[in-house]
């Protein structure tokens, strides 16, 4: 008995200095950041936080560590009903980066998966196959099929405590997500270093995803459409190699809250299958945004292009 | 009930000594004694109360058994030493059947048929406080010698016939040449008598196969709060890792067993997907399965077991030299997070995925339970980018990211038959597609056919829409062959969503 009590005073006490080392290296960070090199490092070590970065510099250079906090909460809200599968990839997409990084650290590089079944079988369950665009091994994935958000809920937190896992990646549909629930997986991912993903059910019309959480970003996807190449007459398609094909993953992300940081504006990305990482689809594409009345040009310009590679 | 009305089947102490037996007609018994209070049978009843006497009494012995109709066999091989020799061992029993309200005639003796007629046909003796339970001291034919013939579990013809030609006591067959006997009363006499005498071999079949590893912890007050359950679980569960330490095993199913202080017993369950021998987190497990003890425990438990089943080999790990941390110090193992989950969902909802060597989507991927997958760790993780390049030519985006659980028709309008769609309407919502890849053909599986599986060749498509949403379609057979046969026009699936 007397040593469990000096046993809990000696780590009420490590608590206590912990606490401390965070407050005194967050009072670091503001200094650190106005050393010129610190903002050229991908990957920044800043106030005990390790974050990895996501490929693009626009999307890092929106986030507070230059890149995805790791061991913390992020929610990903779908802008509207049909979005869920953005969601879903962009979630993945950051999961596939957390993964990396934590193969680079030698850190255990499973992922948790938690669904409520009723989901799978409105949008369809998770295909393995197409994970591996993501650059994740279907091998090192948990599937757990859950009933309600609070066994949701449960799962999350225990996959979260482990800390033999890289990522948790939660669906979030029913009412019994609110403020203690989210303080709850972010307080057991900042302890093991275990990053959670929720995807949280559209509840509201502007995509905020409602009450307020303890989430350290929290991200509006919705669906992007490529260039409209083929104009409004309709698709030329299945003619041959000329064939633009449907491409990458394009989402048009907004990170509608950042706990440490400055909510950003709406930026288009691309998820790149070969470097595994993000890129700026605007950037990259270089197309002028076609307007309604200069359809027809594009259009024309873009039968033009069918013929001189046909 | 027989020809001549119902019969009675038992009495009790009382009714034994009015003269009362079973067998006897209830007419006379009622002619007799016409105050006599009746009760029905109830066959079933007593079988299923006798199989939970029996489960029960593992708390003396692993090995036990219900013998029907009235008996309860305990294999106490090794086990008296434990209650102070067999002489405790029987008091101890009869004194919990005493509070049990059970009359119980209680026998030890080296086989199974001396101790089934000591116990029913052995002259009563005091012993100690366990009124009349009898043990076998001497040799086995002196102790036989002085029983009726019907201690040898013979059938009742042959009782009859054996008490007719005077032979009534067991004394009376020892000394007789064995072939008349046989020859005139069959081989069962012989062998119940040779089994008796420890001369042939009986197989003891238990209720319950005994676990590999088994500790037990009896209580002098019988617990029933749960902080106090939960005390002697982690006592148990230190006890049992002490022991498959010992031998370098580790256990995939733990059964814990209550035994409450009225002779009834339950179980709790749990399976680990690996080999485990962690104190910690076994109790863990089995804390979690304690929900609706409270409520069953009554006036209390008096003894827990705790058996480790499907024991394997597991290499022994440096254990932290340090106490102090909560295993932070090496790398945490995914293992118990696996059994925490399977133990509250069950093995089926916990799933990997296997890649299977089919060209159908559906089928080329299947969730398998963790345990399955962690049982059959010997073979070689599964080659995903191998599964891949196999399905879908190595396309990177070739697959949806959310495959449907079963494909769902969509109206399509389409400008060329063998072309992608130019418009679908699913789930009441109309998409007009922008863009398209394909189409890849999908041939069924001849070899399935049978099965009821998918017939017709599939083409599929990746589409995207004017929002930039993208889709995974499929045109469910030919047009050439739909003119042929006269076969219905191709239909239209959707059968995934991209990212």
């Amino acid at each position: 008995m007397q040593h469990d009590l000096t046993h809990e005073a000696e780590s009420r006490s490590a608590q206590a200095r912990r606490l401390r080392a965070a407050h005194l290296s967050g009072l670091v960070r503001p200094l650190a950041l106005v050393r010129p090199e610190q903002g050229a490092l991908p990957v920044g070590h800043v106030a005990g936080h390790v974050a990895v970065s996501l490929g693009a510099g626009e999307l890092d250079a929106s986030l507070p560590d230059r890149g995805l906090a790791l061991g913390a909460l992020h929610e990903c809200v779908p802008a509207g009903h049909g979005d869920f599968a953005a969601a879903l990839g962009f979630s993945l997409a950051l999961a596939a980066r957390v993964v990396s990084k934590c193969a680079a650290d030698a850190r255990p590089g499973g992922v948790l998966w938690v669904f409520p079944t009723h989901c799978g079988f409105e949008q369809g369950r998770l295909h393995a196959p197409g994970l591996m665009a993501f650059g994740l091994d279907p091998a090192r994935f948990i599937e757990v099929g859950v009933q309600k958000t609070r066994a949701m809920l449960w799962v999350m937190e225990e996959g979260l405590s482990t800390g033999a896992l890289a990522a948790v990646i939660g669906v979030e549909t029913g009412r019994d997500y609110d403020f203690t629930a989210s303080r709850r997986l972010a307080m057991r991912a900042e302890r093991s270093g275990v990053t959670a993903l929720l995807i949280r059910a559209c509840k509201q019309a502007d995509g905020s995803g409602g009450a307020s959480t303890a989430a350290t970003t929290r991200w509006r996807i919705a669906t992007e459409p490529h260039a409209h190449q083929l104009g409004a007459a309709g698709p030329r398609i299945g003619q041959g190699h000329e064939n633009p094909g449907v491409g990458a993953p394009r989402w048009a992300v907004s990170l509608i809250k950042s706990k440490r940081g400055m909510p950003g504006h709406r930026q288009v990305v691309e998820w790149d299958h070969e470097t595994l990482s993000f890129r700026m689809a605007a950037a990259l594409a270089g197309r002028t945004p076609v307007s309604q009345n200069r359809r027809g040009t594009g259009e024309q310009a873009g039968s033009r292009k069918w013929a001189a590679a046909s | 009930m027989s020809s001549n009305g119902p019969r009675i089947t038992a009495v009790d102490e009382a009714a034994g000594r009015l003269g009362l037996h079973p067998g006897m007609a209830l007419a006379d018994a009622r002619a007799i004694h016409p105050a006599l209070r009746v009760e029905h049978a109830d066959e079933d009843g007593d079988a299923e109360a006798l199989e939970s006497l029996a489960l029960w009494c593992q708390c003396f012995s692993p090995l036990t058994r219900p013998d029907s109709p009235d008996g309860v066999m305990l294999d106490i091989t090794g086990c008296a030493h434990l209650f102070g020799g067999e002489t405790g061992l029987i008091a101890a029993l009869a004194a919990r059947f005493v509070r049990f309200g059970l009359t119980a005639r209680l026998a030890i003796a080296p086989t199974i048929g001396a101790a089934w007629g000591l116990s029913r046909y052995g002259a009563r003796r005091d012993r100690g406080n366990a009124k009349g339970a009898q043990i076998a001291d001497g040799p086995l034919h002196e102790v036989l010698a002085h029983l009726p013939v019907a201690a040898l579990r013979l059938d009742e013809r042959t009782v009859a016939a054996l008490t007719r030609l005077g032979l009534k006591s067991v004394g009376d067959l020892l000394g007789k040449p064995r072939a008349p006997l046989a020859a005139r009363f069959g081989r069962e006499l012989a062998e119940r008598l040779d089994q008796a005498l420890g001369r042939a071999g009986e197989s003891f079949e238990a209720l319950a196969l005994p676990p590999a590893w088994r500790v037990e912890r009896r209580f002098a007050e019988p617990l029933i709060t749960l902080e106090a359950i939960e005390t002697a679980l982690g006592q148990l569960a230190c006890d049992l890792a002490r022991l498959l330490e010992r031998d370098g095993k580790g256990a995939r199913r733990l059964v814990l067993g209550f035994y409450r202080v009225d002779g009834w017993v339950t179980h709790r369950e749990v399976r680990t997907s690996a080999p485990s021998r962690q104190p910690r987190h076994l109790a863990r497990l089995l804390a979690e399965r304690l929900d609706a003890i409270e409520g069953d425990a009554g006036f209390g438990f008096e003894a827990m077991t705790l058996g480790a089943f499907d024991v394997e080999n597991a290499q022994a790990h440096q254990e932290k030299l340090s106490p102090d941390a909560d295993g932070q110090g090496d790398a945490p193992q995914i293992a118990p997070l696996i059994d925490r989950l399977v133990n509250r969902f069950g093995a089926d909802r916990v799933t990997r995925y296997e890649p299977f060597a089919s060209h159908l989507p559906e089928r080329s991927a299947r969730p398998v339970s963790v345990l399955k997958h962690a049982a059959a760790h010997a073979s070689p993780a599964p080659d995903w980018p191998a599964h891949l390049d196999a399905l879908a030519d190595g396309a990177s985006f070739g697959r949806p990211l959310l495959l449907l659980a079963r494909p769902e028709p969509v109206t399509a309008l389409f400008e060329v038959p063998d072309g992608p769609p130019v418009r679908f309407e699913w789930r009441r919502v109309s998409h007009r597609i922008t863009r398209a890849e394909g189409p890849e053909r999908i041939a069924p599986e001849w070899w399935r056919v049978a099965e009821g599986a998918g017939r017709l060749t599939r083409d599929y498509y990746r589409v995207e829409d004017e929002a930039g949403r993208r889709f995974w379609l499929y045109r469910e057979g030919l047009f050439e062959r739909a003119n042929d046969c006269l076969d219905a026009m191709p239909a239209w699936f959707i059968h995934g969503v991209f990212s």
